[in-house]
């Protein structure tokens, strides 16, 4: 026994000593700069975008750019390149970043805010044009904003600080050791930054992917990865009748889809989307949410289906409504099975009657309705009852015109679906920061009234409206009268929603869905690669699950889909986000389809075709920022003059001393004492 | 980018070192092995020191307080390497092959387990210190300026070659019970140490002139000590 504490005493001993963390002279020489974010390089079917630093990353000496004189003026008479310029974002400008990448005195460029800008759009001027049906961008585009930078090879490592502080550090910096006497420069010490953001992949997707399934070694190196995450989608009644286990699918719905997008992007890892795509999804949720109050229970009158579904990667050539259709188009949604199974009924194109596709909104009641095509009943019947179901509203109708959307997928497909796209502008976005991190809630006006009543000219109470006369023509569609019950959008869960997407992940709503620990990040749209869930995905699915869910039973252990058949998912949540602690069992209709590309799914795909999105991302190990003092060739000279100079010395004195030695240090003469004999 | 630095920072300091193992060291196995010896010995006597200091845990944050109990340490370790020395005098005699020059002339076992001390002392001290002048960076950002790395290189040779010089003539001091010897070594180790706590006000001079100062001094002392004297070192001018 003794034996035993004895080395339990002794292995807390050594535990308690390996967890010393030394000091490092390295501590000392360079500081961090945590709040930056990378551009990243992405790969289509024939190019590269993005940016990428050098292999252990690009250094440059800091010049901190107040106007572009400043930056001029480095490029001209600079001494001590090459140099990494921090520029604000007012002048941050593609232009610029096309100058920069014929100097070499540049190695990397950073960019903070300091100020609001007038538009910050990177996007194209005809998003995902090439995706999209033929001649639907005209004149200026859709977004006159756009400078497309966010598709432009950038041959240098591009970074965006959040923080003000660490601009701060950056400028202190700079005043310190850099900011004055520019012809004397290269002769002292400057403050100089280090980016580091190596992309492994390069040249195009086939090739990176090719590269990436090289057989060389038992550990391949992965160089991309698809971007991919999951569509989410849920029905507004069950697609089988009965009740689990002993459910028959029903085969002869007809159905309606309302679509919005779940993702954005922007030219760093930082996004908001406000605008695009959070109106969306709110409006979407919300409708989801009221239309299922006003239904109530299926009955087998109702012949009418919907389908809510949130399409993500569409920023990216329409990645989830691609793989949506394909899907559908070869039976496999919404599973895997024969046609006449026994579980559930296969959903192929031409089952869609229309489709609805809400995109960008915002404060302002004129709403927009593009469609394509002048002969499409289905279209103009549903406008008119929208129409004559709203006074709040001006619902304009815009024939021949059919902004960058989801449905462009779906028109292109075999069978060509009737749809329509609801949002606020008319031939150009109101947006100024399409697909930036600008779009924030100041760029939709939205202030969180956390309970208190809201105002009906609000940004919520526009999109209450939009919901209520969307929710009301729906009803109308599906059930064939009209409705005259008294549900109204819920303008405080509007509120929430916004709240949960734009501000604070852990809000209400997140609670409720029994989803708790989010921390205060707000949440990135941006897809992300396949190999990595994205959190949003899941907090969507499961707000749109509660939305459109029916509440069976208390809450309780037998609330899971286990030795159940699959049809429907089971979740414990709150019955009412007011209420956390009073949970109940849901009974949801919810499920996922994988947004993947259907280029990356087929066999021997064709990728000159360009008939799929071919995006991915590159891969990379390390992403850091650092400042830190670079020494001056001078001091490195007479650093290394000295050190040899000695060890030359030594050498020389060493090997006189040691030659001479017996004559330098004479042995000892012992004089023996007379020997007695 | 400063990989200049890095090199200019290490001939600095170890070679010095360098030379003297290639031209009196290593063309004997058993000066080799004495070599590795007496660093071996060094480093118990740091291992010493830093349990010491971990577990003296209120005094932690004094440097002083480590720095003599450091010394008192490594002064230990060196009477216990001589002591083993003297004892193994009969074996090496067995396996060497000019055991006329080494075991007759004792100096010489001292200056090689002196070189030991130094070169492993020398290390400790340096090597954390060039492993982070490789990078892009020098020192002066947040603290120090940019002689951070050429003043502690400097600041290693100096102990580097004050090892040598204190373990001959800590040797010799036992040899003929010379207490002014032996005392002087411990107070020369013990000041030395003291004068790189200057080095936190980054003065660097402040340190640097007296520690050479010291340098030479026990230089001349263990030239005395090892046998040399003025005319000695007249003839060896002259004779060139």
């Amino acid at each position: 026994m003794d034996h035993i504490k004895l080395i339990i005493i002794l292995l807390y001993a050594c535990l308690s000593i390996i967890t010393g963390n030394g000091d490092r002279i390295k501590d000392m020489m360079f500081d961090g700069i945590d709040s930056s974010v990378p551009c990243y390089r992405r790969l289509n079917a024939t190019h590269q975008i993005g940016c990428s630093s050098k292999r252990g990353g690009s250094t440059g000496v800091i010049h901190f750019c107040e106007t572009i004189d400043d930056l001029q003026f480095i490029l001209n008479s600079g001494t001590a390149g090459p140099y990494i310029p921090v520029l604000s974002t007012k002048i941050f400008s593609p232009d610029i970043v096309h100058n920069l990448s014929y100097s070499d005195k540049v190695s990397g460029l950073i960019v903070y805010t300091n100020e609001p800008v007038n538009f910050f759009s990177h996007d194209e001027k005809c998003p995902n044009n090439r995706f999209s049906v033929d001649g639907t961008c005209k004149n200026n585009g859709w977004n006159p904003w756009g400078t497309g930078l966010l598709y432009v090879d950038i041959p240098f490592p591009l970074f965006y600080v959040e923080n003000e502080n660490d601009t701060q550090k950056i400028k202190e910096c700079f005043q310190t050791f850099n900011n004055f006497s520019f012809d004397t420069q290269k002769d002292r010490s400057l403050c100089s930054l280090e980016l580091e953001s190596f992309m492994f992949a390069t040249t195009n997707t086939p090739t990176c992917q090719r590269r990436s399934n090289i057989v060389t070694n038992m550990n391949p190196v992965k160089l991309c990865d698809p971007l991919g995450d999951y569509n989410t989608w849920a029905s507004l009644f069950p697609l089988v009748e009965g009740s689990d286990p002993n459910t028959k699918p029903i085969n002869d719905f007809e159905y309606i889809i309302i679509a919005a997008r779940s993702d954005t992007t922007s030219l760093f890892d930082k996004t908001t989307g406000a605008e695009n795509p959070i109106t969306s999804m709110v409006t979407l949720l919300s409708t989801a949410k009221l239309l299922k109050e006003m239904v109530g229970k299926w009955n087998n009158k109702i012949k009418k289906n919907i389908l809510f579904i949130l399409f993500t990667g569409e920023t990216y050539d329409y990645i989830g409504s691609q793989r949506f259709l394909y899907d559908m188009e070869l039976g496999l949604f919404p599973v895997d099975l024969p046609k006449n199974n026994t579980f559930l009924p296969i959903i192929y194109p031409e089952n869609i009657s229309l489709f609805i596709e809400i995109s960008q909104l915002s404060y302002g009641k004129d709403v927009y309705v593009h469609y394509l095509e002048d002969n499409q009943k289905t279209v103009a019947t549903f406008f008119n009852i929208m129409n004559s179901s709203t006074d709040s509203l001006f619902l304009h109708l815009v024939p021949n015109s059919l902004p960058p959307s989801s449905l462009h997928t779906f028109i292109r497909g075999n069978n060509s679906i009737q749809g329509m796209v609801i949002t606020n502008h008319e031939s150009e976005y109101i947006n100024h920061y399409y697909n930036s991190f600008y779009d924030t809630s100041e760029n939709i006006q939205y202030k969180y009234q956390n309970g208190s009543s809201i105002p009906n000219d609000s940004i919520q109470g526009n999109i209450g409206n939009i919901v209520t006369v969307l929710a009301n023509s729906l009803y109308e569609e599906i059930i064939g009268t009209k409705y005259n019950g008294t549900a109204t959008a819920n303008l405080e869960m509007i509120d929430e929603l916004f709240h949960c997407y734009l501000e604070d992940p852990s809000c209400k709503v997140h609670k409720a869905i029994r989803k708790v620990g989010m921390g205060g990040n707000i949440l990135n749209l941006y897809i992300g690669v396949d190999i990595q869930d994205n959190i949003l995905t899941d907090l969507i699915a499961l707000t749109l699950a509660w939305f459109t869910g029916d509440l069976i039973e208390e809450s309780g252990p037998n609330c899971t889909n286990i030795g159940k058949s699959h049809v429907f998912k089971y979740y414990n949540m709150s019955s009412n986000m007011d209420d956390l602690e009073n949970k109940s069992c849901y009974r949801c209709t919810l499920n996922h389809t994988l947004a993947i590309s259907p280029a990356f799914v087929i066999p021997d795909y064709d990728w000159s075709s360009n008939k799929y999105s071919s995006w991915s991302e590159s891969a990379w190990r390390t992403i850091g920022v650092r400042i830190f003092l670079k020494p001056s060739p001078a001091h490195e000279r007479s650093t290394i003059a000295i050190g040899s100079m000695i060890m030359v010395l030594a050498f020389v004195l060493t090997y006189f001393i040691k030659s001479r030695s017996n004559v330098l240090f004479p042995p000892e003469v012992f004089n023996d004492p007379p020997v007695n004999c | 980018m400063t990989v200049t630095e890095f090199f200019g920072c290490a001939f600095l300091a170890f070679g010095p070192p360098f030379a003297m193992f290639i031209f009196t060291i290593a063309q004997d196995p058993v000066r080799v092995i004495i070599l590795i010896a007496a660093s071996f010995f060094w480093l118990l006597s740091l291992l010493l020191s830093s349990l010491l200091w971990f577990a003296v845990v209120p005094l932690r944050q004094y440097l002083i307080f480590g720095l003599i109990f450091s010394v008192i340490f490594q002064e230990v370790f060196r009477y216990i390497i001589y002591k083993i020395l003297r004892k193994a005098e009969n074996g090496l005699k067995k396996i060497t092959d000019d055991s006329a020059t080494l075991i007759d002339n004792k100096h010489i076992l001292a200056y090689v387990s002196g070189l030991g001390f130094a070169i492993i002392s020398g290390a400790f001290s340096l090597v954390n210190i060039l492993a982070d002048a490789v990078g892009p960076a020098t020192m002066g950002l947040k603290a120090g300026n940019e002689m951070f790395f050429l003043t502690s290189s400097a600041t290693t040779l100096c102990f580097i070659l004050l090892h040598t010089f204190w373990g001959v003539i800590f040797f010799n001091g036992f040899d003929t019970k010379n207490k002014l010897q032996i005392g002087y070594v411990l107070v020369s180790h013990l000041l030395a140490s003291c004068l790189t706590l200057l080095n936190r006000y980054h003065v660097y001079s402040a340190s640097l002139i007296p520690l050479y100062a010291i340098v030479v001094l026990t230089g001349l002392y263990a030239f005395k000590v090892a046998g040399g004297s003025y005319n000695s070192f007249k003839n060896c001018i002259s004779l060139k």
